[in-house]
This record gives structure tokens, sequence and C-alpha cells, in this order.
């Protein structure tokens, strides 16, 4: 299986695991890292490193990261350039649910392109689609 | 040539903080202004990746960022200048570059690794008693310091925030 490590500012991490948990009931293999204002930045790619780290019995890291171009999303991407986990961004509800869905079943470069996927799917405009269903 | 914003943030260039900056100072170019950032090759190849959308973005050293601003290349943008640390800033405060006012975003934070011991004195600085040292100079030096995360935050004056955490004279270093 493979493990996974979501990053973001503050506790939008924990909160998204919270809440897939809720749904899906999966949650080991799975750590949860936040930057806050006054953490570190220096500190933060071996803090990614080290919760990566503390995942067990793992065929890959897929690390799930919040915001492009934020603080948590550069400290990554030097993290990135020295292992060899995979790391999508702008993770949703939609994005995680399919990551802890499919990460028996896959290998680590399906599993990202797979949750980014489910990722982009999961924004659609309601409003649109249900009037569009309802004058057919 | 302007430079229209010289900011101190340790995270550089990161998400809608910069956005908003570049926003409010209506800059033309970025430069991130220390030797460190521009030692560090990748480091450099995140900030190209991440850079914000139609902006021009330069890693220099304090020293490359003084010769070209006295050069030609930059004379018709709106600089909006970014140093990893306080010392930085300093330095391009003492070139004579005309700056009047440095804007303080975020300095240091809680850490297992660093040397030396930080004190926190608002939700993002957290400050050495060299950092503090530093701020004193580019006081003297006549130049403003606000302390503020985002433009719409409230100016938070670094003179003032100094004084209520050390009083009016340099902290005491015990070697006295």
């Amino acid at each position: 299986m493979i493990g996974i490590v979501l990053v973001s500012h503050g506790d939008l991490g924990r909160e998204l695991l919270d809440t897939a948990r809720g749904i899906c009931g999966t949650d080991d293999q799975v750590i949860a890292l936040g930057l806050g204002p006054d953490d570190a930045i220096e500190d933060f790619p071996a803090r990614v490193r080290d919760a990566a780290a503390r995942l067990v019995d793992v065929d890959g890291v897929l690390v799930l990261v919040d915001l492009f171009g934020g603080s948590p999303a550069n400290a990554t991407l030097r993290c990135l350039a020295e292992t060899d986990y995979e790391c999508v961004s702008g993770v949703n509800l939609p994005m995680l649910l399919e990551a802890l869905t499919l990460r028996d079943h896959l290998g680590i470069r399906e599993l990202a392109v797979r949750a980014l996927r489910a990722g982009r799917r999961g924004i659609r405009d309601l409003g649109a689609a249900l009037r569009d269903e309802l004058t057919q | 040539m302007a430079i229209v914003l010289v900011r101190v943030d340790d995270r550089l260039i990161h998400g809608q903080i910069t956005t908003a900056w570049i926003a409010y100072s209506k800059a033309t170019r970025i430069v991130i202004a220390s030797d460190e950032v521009a030692n560090d090759s990748l480091q450099r190849t995140i900030i190209n990746l991440t850079r914000p959308p139609k902006i021009v973005v330069d890693v220099l050293t304090v020293d490359q960022t003084i010769e070209r601003a006295a050069s030609a290349t930059w004379e018709r943008d709106r600089v909006f200048i970014i140093c990893k640390h306080p010392g930085d800033a300093l330095n391009l405060v003492k070139a004579g570059l005309g700056i009047d006012e440095v804007n303080i975003g975020n300095v240091g934070g809680t850490t297992q690794h660093r040397t030396g011991v930080r004190k926190q004195i608002s939700k993002a600085i957290a400050v050495t008693e060299d950092d503090v040292r530093i701020f004193r100079e580019i006081l003297e030096a006549g130049v403003a310091l606000e302390a503020r995360l985002i433009p719409r935050d409230r100016r938070v004056d670094m003179a003032s925030l100094l004084v209520k955490k050390w009083g009016p004279r340099p902290p005491i270093t015990g070697k006295e």
C-alpha cells in the first residue's frame, strides 16, 4: 500500500483527514502535517521527511499538499528533489478519498494520476449541470 | 526605476500573500535579494517553477541587487525587493538606494535546529538579538519599519514594538 502525507497550512490537512475518516474509515499509514504562522520554514522540509519516515511497510509515499505556490508546497518541493515521493497539489476531499480508496491496488505513479483526476473531476458547476438535466 | 516595496520575509514568494503585495505596490518586477538564496540552486529552481504569472522574478545576491539598482536595467520597472533576512535589508539600506521604509513579514519561527535563541514578538516574527540590533540600525538610518503580513492588515510600527518588548535600550546580553 502507498503511504500518504497530507501537507497544508495550519489544520487544513488534519481536518480533511478527519473528515475522510468519517466517510471511508481507513486511516493507517496516513499522516497530516501543518505549517503554522509561527513555525520556522527552514524546518519544514525535514518535518515532511520525518512524517514520511513514520509510515510503516509502505511501497511509496504520496504527498498531497494544499496550495501550489504556498510555503508548505514550496518546502515539499525541496523534499521531492531529494526523495522519490510523488506529490499532487490542490488537495480536496474527492482527491483524498480517491487516494485512500485506491492505495492498496495501484503503484505510486498511477495513484498520483488517479488522485489528481479525482480532485479535478470533483470541481463542477452544479447549478449549470442541474439546469441542463432539467431542461432535457 | 522605482523601488516600490522592500519586504523581509523568510518564506520569500508564497502564494496569495505575494500576489496581494504585487497588486498593492503595482510592482512589475520582483527581486529576491539574498546571497543565501542566490547560491541555492534548488531554491532557484523552485522559485522559477512557482513564480507568480505576468511578473519578472530575479534572484540576486545583495551586491548584484545594489549594482543593478544603479544601472539602467530596471529603468522602467517598479521593483519589489524581497529579503530573506533582516541583515539583507540593512545592507540595501546602507547602500543608499533611497529606501525610506521596510515592511516585515515572516521572520524566524520555533525550531529545534536553530542556533541562538529566538523571541516571538508577534504571530509571524521571532527574532534573535542580532535581528533586534539590525532593526535598530535600520531605524537609526531614518528608515521606517512596519510589520504586516498582508496589505490589509493593520500596520504595526516596529520601533514601538521593540520598545514594548525591550524598552528603549538594547537587550541586555549578560555580557555587560
